[in-house]
This record gives C-alpha cells, structure tokens and sequence, in this order.
C-alpha cells in the first residue's frame, strides 16, 4: 500500500501541547451565560460544551489548551481569566 | 469524415482526427461510465482537448462528469484536486504558460499523490512570444513527482490517454500523469485515428477506486503539517510508487495489445538494426522523421537504430542502458535545454548509460525550439556528420 500524506485526525499527535503555556484559563462560571463563543473561537478544540456535561458549562482541556488566550478576550462577560501557569 | 465498414469491437469507429481531439474522445471514453470531473481553462494550442470535452458534456454525451469552467489554470488543477480527494476520476489539460500558472499546485499534486491525468500540450514558453513546439514544459515539472508519457503521433495520443488513467489510479501508484503531445505538428495536425470503443475502455479501465476520500463521516487531511523523518518517508515512498509504475505498465501494454494488436513500446520503442554504428535517442514527433532518417542511412549502407523514450517519468534507465548495448555512439535530440547545462535528455542519457557502466560516444544536440521543424533529412545528416567526427 501506497504512502499517501493524508492524516486521520486524533488527539495529540504533536505531544501534550498545554506543555507549551505560561497561562491558563481561570473560568467563572457565576459570569457564564452559556454563549458558546469560547467554544466556537478556541482554535485547538481544547473547550468542549455538552448540556450533559458541566452542567452545559464550559470544559478546558488542560492536556491541549496552549494558553493562547483567545477565549478570555472574546468572552463577553468577562467569564474567562488568564492566570499564570509555570511548569515545575 | 468517417470510414466505418467491419470494424472490430474495439474500435467505435475510424475518423481523421487531430491529436487534441483524439486526446479529449480518448478521455471521453474514461470519464463516461463513473461519475467524473473535467476542470480545465482554454490556452492555445490546448484549447480543442477542453472544447471537445465541454461539448461532449453540453450534448449530454458525458452525463455523469461535471465539466467545471474555472477562471485559471491554479483553479483549474485545484478544483480537480478537490475532485480526486473526493473520490472521483479527475482530468484536466494545459500547456507552456497554462501550466506555469497552476505552478504552485502541481507539486500538491504530483507529491500529494492525485491520480488526476493531464495532457500537456508542449509549447515553448516566453518571451519571445512564441506558440509552437518545444519541450520545456514538460521538463519543468519533472522533478514534482508526476508519470510522464511523450506521444509521437494521434493514434499513440488516443490510445497513451486512456493508459494513463489506468496507471495513474493504480492503488501501487497513485501518481498523476501528463500526457505529452508535440504542440501544432499532434496537436492541430488531423490523422488517421482508430478510436477505442466505450465497451473496450470499460474492460480495461476498471472505476477509480480511492485509498481515501473526503468524507464528513470519516474525516481525513491531506497534506498537513508533516516531520522531517515523515517528508524523507514518502518520498522514498514515491520512487516506489515510479517502480511499480514500471511494472505496471509493462502490464497494461501487454493486456492493450492482446485486444488491440497495437504495440507502439512500453517505456521506450526501439526501431532499426539491432547492432548499429549509431543510435539516435529522442521523444515525441521528430522520434518518427528519426525512425526514417534510420531507414535512410541503411540505404546509404550505414548501420543505424533508434530509440524512441515513450514514458519518460518514470525514467526508461535500464532500457537506455541496453541501447547503449546496441549502439556504437549515440546521439540525443533535446527540444529544450538546461540552459547553463545542456539539453536535459542527452544529460538523463548520459548519467544512465554511466549507472550501467557503458562507456561509449554520447553527444546531445539541442534543436527544434519554439517549433522550429526537423525533417528527417537533417537528422539523417547530423547522423552522418557525427560518424564522420565531423558533428
């Protein structure tokens, strides 16, 4: 069989990214209004949103969330806050 | 004008055609049975292969192909990529400037691995604005991982069209071709073309099956983001893909022939005496004033063969190999060149016949340009003046 430069997508093939942050998502949930926009603009999938789940709140992945802190500026309600995060 | 009396089955019928139009019912033939896409935009002298196509379609006669009119060649070669990840048999066509448009695409296509067939009409690239014949195009993508297939007449055009498909998509290959016809002299020169029939092209050209396809259920990306030691790995995995190539197309000549009885060579066709004082390397149209220009020298009682490169990626190394068995010197004709180097067959000739240790006379001559014509009179005489040292 052929060699072809086509991927199946799966978790982590690049490693366990959230290695990578200086920051991390601090959530507030008393803020949250459950709008989806940090689980829409979130660029790694790292948010994830079920009613099942959280209560339908947000869930952040801290295995691939690289800290980029997208989700803290487009929240509305100023739900999300970066806070440091330093390796040992 | 039709000849049509007691044709056997594998011909629909017998007409006097020109190479584009012998090249676009050839494809016609492929993209009929299974659904199918053509995205193609018109350049002189390609434009008949996409007409002819785009007519076809327009009648109905190619009900389930989806001919896309594009702005550009880049789109052109991108919207048959898009169509060949989605699962289906994919055709496009270009020349000279047509192709150096769609430049940025034909290495995602070529190294990406889609099986999409392309006939390259060879014109010579500018400045000075020029629309006839040469084979820099065809070497400009040489090195981006495409089958590369050099017609020397209408018949070999028709019928190299719809082997190509058959290579290209084989599951061991999974490379796309192009199809070279000689601009103007194949291209708009009308020939007795014997074409192949619908039931003939289905038994030998099975539907294209994809290894993977773009599908929501079963998402895949192609061409990501790929590691250093990954890129080494399929590459290598390319050459692979051109050996079995090889293979293959021993194969598919084989099983051609049995039903057609036409046999025009496999990687390379060799005419004239086996043992020659001189052998003369070439491709494409001036392969045949070469073929006479040998029958002329053994009027003039000197021995002489020819050997015409019929598939020229992947490259017929072992076949140059053995011509330098047969002949004393060689002589290559190069419708381009690597300007600063020299005409890039005689250097492919050379470097081969060095691999397979033979140590004769090579001399590489570089004519014909922007369709400049070669007769096989003055073949026949550069032939002579290199016997006589005089070349």
């Amino acid at each position: 069989m052929v060699k072809l430069p086509v991927l199946k997508p799966i978790d982590g093939s690049a490693g366990r990214t959230a290695d990578w942050r200086t920051v991390k998502p601090k959530f507030i949930q008393d803020k949250c209004t459950k709008c989806l926009s940090c689980w829409l603009f979130c660029p790694d999938i790292a948010i994830s949103m079920s009613e099942n789940v959280n209560d339908g709140f947000p869930v952040f992945d801290d295995d691939y969330c690289k800290g980029c802190s997208i989700c803290a500026e487009v929240c509305p309600r100023d739900a999300i806050e970066m806070v440091p995060d330093v390796g040992e | 004008m039709t000849l049509a009396n007691n044709l056997p089955p594998y011909i629909s019928k017998r007409d006097i055609v020109t190479g584009n139009h012998a090249v676009a019912e050839a494809a016609a033939l492929a993209l009929y049975t299974y659904p199918s896409v053509v995205a193609a935009y018109p350049i002189t002298p390609q434009t008949e292969v996409i007409e002819k196509i785009a007519d076809l379609v327009g009648e109905g006669k190619l009900p389930r192909t989806e001919y896309i009119a594009v702005e550009s060649e880049h789109s052109a070669l991108a919207a048959v990529m898009g169509s060949s990840a989605g699962g289906v048999r994919s055709f496009t066509a270009t020349s000279s400037h047509g192709l150096y448009y769609m430049y940025e695409l034909v290495s995602w296509a070529g190294l990406g691995r889609f099986p999409i067939v392309m006939p390259l009409i060879n014109r010579a690239p500018a400045p000075g604005w020029n629309i006839w014949v040469e084979h820099s195009d065809l070497y400009s993508i040489r090195d981006l991982a495409w089958l590369s297939f050099v017609a020397k007449n209408n018949q070999e055009a028709h019928d190299m069209t719809l082997q190509a498909f058959r290579v290209s998509e084989d599951h061991d290959v999974m490379l796309p071709s192009i199809i070279n016809l000689d601009a103007f002299i194949l291209s708009h020169t009308s020939a007795p073309v014997d074409f192949l029939s619908q039931s003939f092209a289905d038994d030998f050209l099975p539907e294209f099956e994809p290894i993977w396809s773009l599908n929501p259920l079963d998402p895949v990306s192609y061409g990501p983001l790929w590691s250093p030691s990954g890129i080494t790995e399929i590459r290598e995995d390319i050459d692979v893909g051109m050996a079995n190539a090889k293979k293959l197309i021993s194969k598919v000549i084989s099983e051609f022939t049995e039903v057609t009885g036409r046999n025009t060579g496999e990687m390379v066709e060799v005419y004239g005496d086996d043992h020659a004082d001189i052998g003369i390397i070439s491709m494409g149209t001036w392969s045949e004033e070469a073929e006479l220009a040998v029958d002329l020298l053994g009027e003039q009682g000197i021995s002489a063969g020819a050997t015409r490169i019929r598939t020229y990626r992947p490259f017929p190394a072992k076949e140059i190999i053995d011509a330098g068995k047969r002949y004393g010197r060689i002589l290559v004709l190069d419708r381009s060149s690597s300007w600063g180097f020299q005409g890039q067959l005689a250097g492919e000739v050379k470097a081969s016949l060095y691999d397979g240790g033979i140590d004769i006379p090579v001399k590489g001559i570089v004519a014909g340009l922007g369709g400049v014509d070669v007769t096989f009179n003055e073949i026949a005489d550069m032939m002579t003046a290199y016997i006589k040292e005089d070349l």
